[in-house]
């Protein structure tokens, strides 16, 4: 840009964005402080009297809704498909990037198909045979199993994203472990995996971010005690204050657990905002 | 001891022990180990989910009980094509699909582009256009209710102060473009994937087609959008299989009310996939669901096709991409 004048228009509009885009995490704040009635009976535009102790009733007591609870379940989620997924995944891509074998080349275009296979696809016949064969009649913390055996084969996208990672590394590292009796399952995990460090964070990044914001499954696999914060937030709100004729949607009380459920994202991804980047940019590149 | 023995006579000993795979072979079962999970994992969850969904789009199965469901042909696809709310659900979908996949493309394109140009101060604009994309979906719904309610909603609510009581239901009458503005709120990911993509585009590049006097448009004709296009493609895939099964953002942002059930047909956005998971969740209707996922599978199968096709007419591969493909 050579003069000042596109410049500052520029400047203009990119703010104006900003603001466009800043404009719901404000509004979700405002809306957390405003009482139930204010939004149901006598709408105001700003709460009068904001109710900070919104965030403390869901802190400190069961009452809006089981935080504590429900945040713990959805880590357990979180942890089960983020080791998993990401072990699977890169020990499928080390395969995929580090061997030679008939038939490589074949399973790895359907690899990259299962990418572009609708999700919506495979969901409920999933699900029906998971019922069938009992899996979702266990009581917590084996209500989780499903998470485990659909973990177990890697995702696809991770699965290329590894396999590009591995295929840059030079040849020689693999030979001198097998010279030196270094067996293949220890070749990986000892020399490879280590050696995937930032492909490894960013990886567990979008897993955890993925999985901890997944809304669909916890709700048709869980009930409950055992469901997560997701759910919870969406169909166990409750507006603990005096009983009404007329049940006060509690809207407010959704919002300020919907501030603090997306809290911990915020921060991580303000302590991890290069993997972010970078994760994107190495995942969404290269179709 | 084993020093001993001449080399020849070692092998051969080894052989004649057991069956032995050389080098090569025993490799190629070490390949087989590795991407094993993968493979037992496609087959059980993948490949056999769909075929038990092609089996009982042909049955009246409840869900429940398989062995009482009885086979009824193809008169599930027959009343997919019959049913107006069929038809109705699918148009809601490819009204989205049609506005939200362009526009979420081109403000995504858009954005990148004025967030590649070296102005200070631009990586501040980037994560503010990136940080909605870190808020899970439940809470998005949940704040774009919170503006677009008809009550008690900020947009209603403004407008007020210009035409007093203003009562427009936009997620009523406006639902679909309520849903690709909740859409464009969370363009922060792909628009990250291109700038990622122009910042490849080679300075020396640009600089020199400047000194040769091209214009502006030229540039991105010919330098930027041969270096996009790829990421372009690869967007506009993963966005129609993405906006055409669509649904658990349409589902929460149309819910009413804390409590209710999600797979209730009861809702102001009732996209195709919605329809689809409410007959079969709702009404124990799984063999007409299945048949509609299957014929909504075949639609975007058709259209990524078509995509692949057309894409020798506009997707730029750089010529070492062939020879960067396999080692």
């Amino acid at each position: 840009m050579k003069s000042a004048a596109p410049k500052s228009i520029i400047y203009t509009g990119m703010i104006f964005l900003s603001i466009l885009f800043l404009f719901p995490f404000f509004w979700m704040l405002i809306t957390a402080l405003k009482r139930p009635e204010e939004l149901a009976i006598t709408v105001v535009f700003f709460p009068p009297v904001p109710q900070w102790f919104h965030f403390l009733q869901v802190l400190c007591t069961d009452e809006v809704i089981p935080f504590f609870a429900s945040l713990r379940n959805t880590l357990i989620i979180c942890v089960i498909v983020t080791v998993l997924v990401c072990i699977s995944s890169a020990m499928v891509g080390f395969g995929f990037g580090r061997f030679k074998a008939p038939g490589k080349n074949f399973l790895f275009a359907i690899v990259l198909a299962t990418m572009m296979l609708p999700q919506l696809m495979t969901f409920i016949p999933q699900y029906i045979m998971f019922s069938q064969l009992g899996l979702l009649s266990f009581s917590w913390p084996f209500c989780y199993f499903p998470w485990v055996v659909t973990s177990l084969p890697g995702w696809a996208i991770f699965i290329f994203y590894y396999r590009q990672f591995f295929a840059g590394l030079p040849k020689e590292l693999e030979d001198a472990a097998l010279i030196d009796g270094c067996g293949w399952l220890r070749t990986f995990f000892q020399i490879f995996l280590p050696l995937a460090g930032p492909a490894v964070t960013t990886t567990c990044i979008f897993l955890f971010q993925w999985t901890y914001t997944d809304y669909i499954t916890p709700l048709l696999y869980l009930t409950d005690d055992s469901q997560t914060l997701a759910v919870q937030l969406m169909t166990n709100t409750k507006y603990p204050g005096v009983k009404f004729t007329q049940p006060i949607p509690p809207v407010p009380y959704q919002m300020t657990v919907g501030i603090l459920f997306t809290l911990p994202l915020i921060i991580l991804f303000f302590f991890a905002q290069r993997y972010f980047m970078q994760g994107l940019a190495t995942t969404g590149l290269k179709g | 001891m084993a020093t001993n023995i001449p080399k020849s006579l070692q092998i051969k000993n080894r052989k004649s022990g057991r069956f032995r795979l050389n080098f090569w072979q025993r490799k190629v079962l070490v390949f087989y180990g590795f991407v094993s999970p993968w493979i037992v994992g496609f087959i059980l969850l993948s490949v056999l989910p769909m075929i038990f969904a092609i089996l009982i789009s042909f049955t009246n199965f409840n869900g429940f009980d398989l062995s009482g469901s009885t086979f009824i042909g193809l008169s599930n696809y027959a009343e997919a094509f019959q049913n107006p709310d069929a038809w109705k659900a699918f148009g809601l979908t490819f009204k989205y699909a049609l506005f939200a996949i362009p526009l979420g493309l081109g403000v995504a394109l858009s954005l990148a582009m004025i967030l590649n140009i070296k102005l200070p101060g631009r990586g501040i604009f980037r994560t503010i256009f990136y940080l909605p994309t870190m808020v899970p979906g439940v809470a998005t719904a949940l704040v774009f209710q919170a503006i677009l309610n008809t009550n008690s909603g900020f947009l209603n609510l403004f407008i007020s102060f210009f035409r007093r009581g203003t009562v427009i239901d936009w997620l009523g009458d406006y639902g679909i473009a309520c849903l690709v503005a909740m859409g464009l709120w969370g363009c922060g990911t792909t628009m990250v994937i291109f700038l990622a993509g122009l910042q490849g585009v080679p300075e020396e590049l640009r600089e020199s087609a400047m000194i040769d006097g091209a214009n502006k448009w030229q540039i991105f004709r010919n330098i930027t959008w041969p270096i996009l296009s790829p990421i372009t493609y690869f967007q506009l895939m993963m966005g129609i299989i993405g906006a055409l099964q669509m649904y658990v953002p349409a589902g929460i942002l149309g819910q009413s009310g804390v409590g209710t059930n999600f797979w209730n047909p009861m809702r102001s956005i009732f996209v195709y996939p919605m329809y689809a998971l409410s007959q079969m969740m709702s009404y124990q209707r799984f063999g007409y669901g299945a048949a509609l996922i299957w014929i909504l599978f075949i639609i975007i199968m058709i259209l990524a096709l078509i995509i692949q096709k057309t894409s020798k007419y506009w997707v730029f591969y750089a010529v070492d991409q062939e020879g960067g493909k396999e080692e």
